[in-house]
């Protein structure tokens, strides 16, 4: 059985309820602080996020690692590159 | 009130098309677009590196600003900018006329605030680097001005 990978983290987030740009705002400066390999969890509501965070990690050179739709929250795990 | 005005005019840091998609703006075109009777300046003074300047614009009669003109998907999307650009405590967003494909397009751009300009401020290379990254939108001779900016390596 594959490990549950939104239990592997060092940092969490939960930005239910904002839309757009707010998640990535909250997001940007917190992987500002964070180190390089370190990994963030994110809980969302707003359905653009998705998109803003795969932008987001191809331009600042972060890595997606997961995304995942729920039916009340989305959950994504970027790693920090 | 409803927003009408469809447009946005990059002429800093947003020229980046990229950097501009990375803050979730949503737009379907970009063109090139002229500003005439405003010049170029970076005399905002940045948030994070208070000793470099940011991109602003001023009012110059018989100068040219050159940009990259982004039609938004749709008018809201513009509040998103206002976020990163800190309007409207550095940076004001108003309506400016430019001129793109010979025709006229009314569009938003942002004017810095007087508390934050400092007229001895020069921009971090990486900054302009930016800048650079429109150059396709771009003529030779701006950029070739752009590139020859003295620039703090910081």
């Amino acid at each position: 059985m594959n490990e549950d990978t939104s239990t592997n983290f060092d940092h969490k987030l939960d930005t239910s309820g904002l839309n757009c740009p707010e998640p990535l705002m909250i997001v940007r400066n917190k992987v500002r602080e964070m180190r390089q390999g370190e990994r963030l969890l994110i809980l969302a509501t707003d359905p653009s996020t998705h998109r803003d965070f795969s932008n987001f990690c191809r331009f600042m050179g972060h890595t997606l690692e997961m995304a995942e739709t729920g039916p009340l929250v989305n959950k994504y795990i970027i790693r920090k590159g | 009130m409803p927003l009408t005005v469809q447009h946005y005019f990059a002429y800093g840091s947003n020229m980046n098309s990229d950097r501009v998609t990375e803050r979730c703006l949503r737009y379907d075109q970009v063109a090139s677009a002229r500003l005439d009777g405003f010049a170029l300046r970076f005399n905002k003074r940045s948030r994070k590196l208070p000793v470099s300047g940011r991109a602003n614009i001023v009012q110059k009669d018989g100068a040219t600003v050159f940009g990259v003109l982004y039609r938004l998907e749709h008018p809201n999307e513009i509040v998103k900018m206002d976020r990163f650009e800190h309007a409207p405590i550095d940076y004001r967003r108003l309506i400016v006329e430019v001129e793109a494909d010979g025709q006229a397009v009314a569009c938003w751009t942002y004017f810095a605030n007087q508390r934050v300009v400092d007229n001895s401020l020069v921009p971090q290379q990486s900054y302009l680097n930016h800048l650079l990254a429109g150059k396709k939108y771009l003529p030779e001779e701006y950029v070739d001005e752009l590139e020859s900016i003295v620039c703090t390596n910081t």
